[in-house]
């Protein structure tokens, strides 16, 4: 059955005749009393109207710019103040800051009836009093004219203007940023698209959004092409919040496909305080490091008990001040230790170290592995020399036996 | 059997009933639509609901909560004079009073309601939901969402013939965003989003802190009731916002003597980043239409909190256009809800409306994610029914091994948008054992079927041995299960309710008493004498007396008391 025989109308129709049919047949096939139905129905109904609205496109000359380009606002003319309830918004209320000061006056004098009514209780009440409200018949017209008045602010061509300067001025503003290595990861500098005033505007904020999208992953995906990321985690975090892309995220895989979304999303949520899938995983790397030491250790073992391999106690210490790191921040991302446990040594976005990241992440471990030591036998001394630990000497405390 | 309508509500709860071809609100024991959603109990397990409620929260903070909404679908208890209660069991106290006052307006015993939840109430918080009416004895067969309840009232009262609107619901606590079309009595919804943690209640946060900092106090300094009188007054300063540029705040608390000046530009600006969320759930539910803001003929705003004067003008700069707010954004939520009780019943007035909703979640299961090396992002997402899907609906896909002699597979199952599933809601796993063989020759089809009422079904085949399993998602965390319920009831049962004849006397009272805390010696004494007249006038129990009573009584209050919301 096709979907028009299913709707019982002409295969041509129009879409207000399918929508007629569509009713029609719904009160019968409501969706609580007949769910298989009900969904026969409505996807016939969406395939109908999806046709519908193909053909009535092909017969114009532009049918997909036609389709998605917003019409301009300015067009709009059917306004909401056509219904009885709402008052006619007419009165020009918000004093502009010069007439406030001298409302003020007159308020005092000539009063708001709430402040009259008690003026008693004044002095012990909770009393919340109004300043500078501005005269008006009633709050509701109050509440209503801003709206009316930035109402006809759009209507004036001058509006498109405005949002068209904004636009300009905000890609201008991030194509320079986004040239600048060292300004492009500050976040505090990608704040000044907050501050654009247009950005309220539903319309103007998507096309940013959209245009956004589209620079910040094309310079990642060029950077990442060199094993580098332009645009690192907390800038791409701050604008996913911001525009939401990762809400939408399969529209924008599917409109900049799959490599460049993901120069984007890949990094977007490498927040390494709350994520759970971050392990230390202990026994892996104390295993791993255990290798590590084995092979070094091994080396200096071997040339210290036989005199003509000597040279061996170079090649110790060689593995661990270079072998290592350089190893680390190779493709095999791990000295030979943690490759055997499956380990891999990562940036905070996941990537490849560079190598200066690699000599001093390596340098770092040694001197805190040193430090552990060397507190050892701070211990070992104090213990010896006062029968005290350091903390029980640094906390003038000790720990005695009970009587 | 009459159905009623009930918006449950963050800060205040709503009831109305279909009869007679038009929907009639209910009244409360007080006479007023709106019953604030605040419960007290006392030192004797009598419970209390509504103003009365509200009254005490100055005076006895620590047995009265409001805003327990946000709790639900939570493991959240708060605490009331030594008892422990759960968000659904405060909501179960606002339910049975709502229905006792509905069953004295109907004359008749109620058994079934349509309650109103946020269209972006997930899973558990749905659940948690009818569990609390559960456990007044009202079955809830259907949660109407509170746009769609909205465009309900507004589309029969307007009855246009075709029509495409958003309705913006931003209450006490939640944000709700819908998209409908209306015609020939179809009131389809192509699109929610929202957000449950935004509401009025997060606009007054910010003036609160904003009156803290300008006196220079510490939050932590304050008591309870010190907190309670600051909120409630800074209500009454963001209602004044409506009207005025300049608030002058006259100093209330007996520890802090200064004068604050509010302004609202200062207000405004602080709100920047509240009104930016409200931004996102309208751009996503506009996406997800297809739609572009002109493509809508109207915008309504619906909730208490629509009131709020820049609220609407940052609505209107979205859309380029005025919203509409005709009906009283406090009571439209109910009285959709009881135009969907009328259906349920098929009132004859009702019989060629029929309402289309959308799941607002997408649901999918976990699937391997090959570039994840480090273990940091976890399995990858894949949504079998997308968000905004019409429902009854019911999806299929069809999943591989992703490893040689794999026998296993884990099906998770997650509500939510990310990429990631672990920014995703876990709702159940299903294991199933498959074949032998290469990585890529297994598949499983994995089918999803929600239904109108929001239960998941899932089915799982294996495509080579034919192999079913079935899940229906019942227990998400947070839920209860029914003997956890009916111990919830028994504890309901053995709290007291006031006689719903004396609520009056009793709201009376506890505005005398917080008079009473607020004043000094001289009218304290005034007061005081006032409230003994009052009691001795109802201790005599005769109807008359009390009545002539408490017409002096509320006209002596009126001189200390100006009408506080």
């Amino acid at each position: 059955m096709s979907y028009w025989e299913i709707l019982g109308i002409e295969p041509d129709s129009d879409p207000k005749k399918i929508k007629t049919a569509y009713a029609k047949l719904l009160k019968k096939t409501r969706p609580e009393d007949d769910p298989e139905g009900f969904t026969a129905l409505h996807s016939a109904y969406k395939s109908a109207l999806a046709t519908a609205k193909r053909r009535s496109a092909a017969g114009q000359a532009h049918p997909v710019i036609e389709e998605h380009r917003p019409k301009s606002p300015i067009q709009k003319t059917d306004l909401p103040e056509a219904s009885p309830d709402s008052p006619k918004p007419v009165v020009e209320v918000l004093a502009s800051p010069e007439s406030v000061e001298e409302q003020h006056g007159n308020e005092n004098t000539a009063t708001p009836g709430a402040k009259a009514a008690e003026p008693e209780q004044q002095a012990t009440t909770p009393v919340v009093d109004v300043l500078h409200a501005p005269q008006v018949p009633n709050g509701e017209v109050q509440a209503a004219s801003p709206v009316a008045r930035e109402q006809e602010v759009f209507q004036q061509p001058g509006y498109q203007q405005s949002l068209g300067k904004d636009l300009s001025l905000i890609q201008a503003y991030v194509e320079e940023l986004i040239s600048s290595p060292r300004r492009c990861n500050k976040v505090d500098q990608w704040r000044y698209i907050e501050t654009v005033p247009s950005m309220v505007d539903l319309y103007f904020r998507a096309q940013v959004s959209d245009w956004m999208f589209g620079v910040v992953s094309a310079a990642n995906l060029q950077a990442l092409q060199k094993g580098d990321l332009h645009i690192r985690q907390p800038v791409l975090s701050y604008l996913d919040e911001f525009f939401q892309w990762e809400n939408n995220w399969q529209q924008y895989e599917r409109g900049y496909g799959e490599q460049r979304s993901s120069a984007i999303f890949k990094f977007t949520t490498s927040n390494q305080q709350n994520n759970p899938n971050l392990k230390l995983n202990y026994f892996a790397r104390i295993m791993a490091f255990g290798v590590d030491i084995i092979l070094g250790g091994a080396c200096l073992y071997v040339a210290a008990s036989v005199p003509f391999l000597s040279f061996l106690n170079f090649a110790g210490v060689m593995y661990f001040l270079v072998a290592i790191p350089v190893l680390e921040a190779s493709s095999i991302q791990a000295s030979l230790g943690k490759a055997m446990f499956q380990l891999a040594v990562v940036d905070r976005n996941g990537l490849r170290l560079r190598w200066y990241h690699s000599f001093i992440r390596s340098y770092v471990s040694y001197g805190c592995i040193a430090g552990v030591k060397l507190v050892v036998w701070i211990n070992m001394y104090t213990s010896y020399k006062y029968q005290m630990l350091l903390q029980d000497l640094i906390t003038r405390s000790s720990v005695v036996e009970r009587e | 059997m009459t159905i009623v309508g009930m918006d449950l509500g963050t800060t205040n709860s709503a009831c109305a009933v279909w009869k007679d071809g038009e929907v009639q609100m209910i009244p409360n024991r007080l006479g007023e639509m709106l019953t604030p959603s605040v419960v007290h109990i006392d030192g004797d397990n009598n419970a209390s609901v509504g103003k009365t409620a509200r009254e005490k929260l100055i005076l006895q903070p620590d047995s009265t909560t409001a805003l327990f909404k946000r709790y639900m679908g939570t493991e959240r208890k708060i605490r009331l004079n030594k008892q422990q209660f759960t968000a659904p069991e405060l909501s179960a106290f606002v339910l049975r009073s709502l229905k006792e006052d509905a069953e004295t307006y109907l004359g008749e015993t109620l058994t079934e309601a349509v309650v109103s939840v946020p269209a972006y109430f997930s899973d558990a918080q749905r659940k948690a939901t009818i569990q609390a009416a559960d456990m007044v004895g009202l079955s809830v067969e259907r949660l109407i969402n509170e746009p769609t309840a909205a465009a309900m009232a507004y589309g029969l009262q307007d009855k246009p013939e075709h029509t495409r609107f958003m309705v913006i619901d931003l209450g006490g606590g939640t944000f709700d965003v819908s998209i409908m079309e209306y015609f020939d009595g179809v009131l389809e919804v192509h699109a929610s989003a929202g957000d449950n943690f935004l509401g009025g209640e997060d606009f007054l946060e910010v003036l609160v802190q904003k009156y803290l900092s300008t006196l220079n106090i510490n939050k932590k300094s304050l008591s309870n009731a010190e907190l309670n009188k600051v909120y409630q007054q800074l209500e009454l300063v963001k209602r004044k916002f409506n009207s005025a540029d300049q608030v002058v705040v006259e100093p209330f608390l007996a520890s802090h003597e200064a004068t604050a000046t509010m302004s609202f530009a200062d207000f405004e600006q602080l709100s920047l980043p509240l009104l930016q969320r409200i931004q996102r759930p309208v751009e996503t539910a506009l996406r997800d239409a297809g739609l572009t803001p002109t493509d809508l003929d109207d915008v309504l705003l619906v909730g208490g909190a629509t009131r709020m004067k820049f609220l609407r003008s940052t609505v209107a700069k979205m859309f380029r256009r005025m919203p509409s707010a005709n009906l009283d954004p406090d009571l439209v939520i109910a009285m959709g809800a009881a135009i969907q009780a009328g259906l349920k019943s098929r009132d004859a007035a009702l019989d060629d409306v029929v309402l289309t909703d959308v799941c607002p979640y997408s649901l999918g299961i976990g699937v391997h994610n090959e570039n994840d090396k480090t273990g940091s992002q976890g399995a990858l997402y894949d949504p079998i029914i997308e968000r905004n899907t019409i429902v009854p609906v019911s999806r299929e896909g069809t999943y591989y091994t992703v490893a040689d002699n794999q026998t296993e597979v884990n099906v998770d199952i997650y509500q939510g948008e990310s990429r990631l599933v672990q920014n995703n809601i876990k709702l159940g796993i299903l294991k199933v054992s498959v074949p032998k063989g290469k990585a890529h020759e297994q598949s499983i089809v994995v089918r999803f079927s929600y239904d109108i009422n929001g239960l998941l079904e899932v089915d799982v085949e294996v495509v080579s041995t034919g192999e079913k399993l079935n899940m229906v998602i019942q227990n998400a965390p947070g839920s209860l299960t029914d003997a956890e319920i009916a111990g919830s009831r028994e504890k309901l049962l053995a709290m007291k309710f006031h006689p719903r004849d004396q609520e009056i006397n009793r709201e009376l009272i506890a505005r005398a008493e917080r008079l009473y805390e607020g004043r000094l010696s001289g009218e304290r004494e005034i007061l005081r004498h006032f409230l003994a007249d009052f009691e001795a006038a109802i201790e005599t129990q005769d109807e008359k007396t009390i009545e002539t009573a408490r017409t002096e009584f509320i006209a002596q209050l009126e001189q200390f008391d100006r009408p506080f919301f």
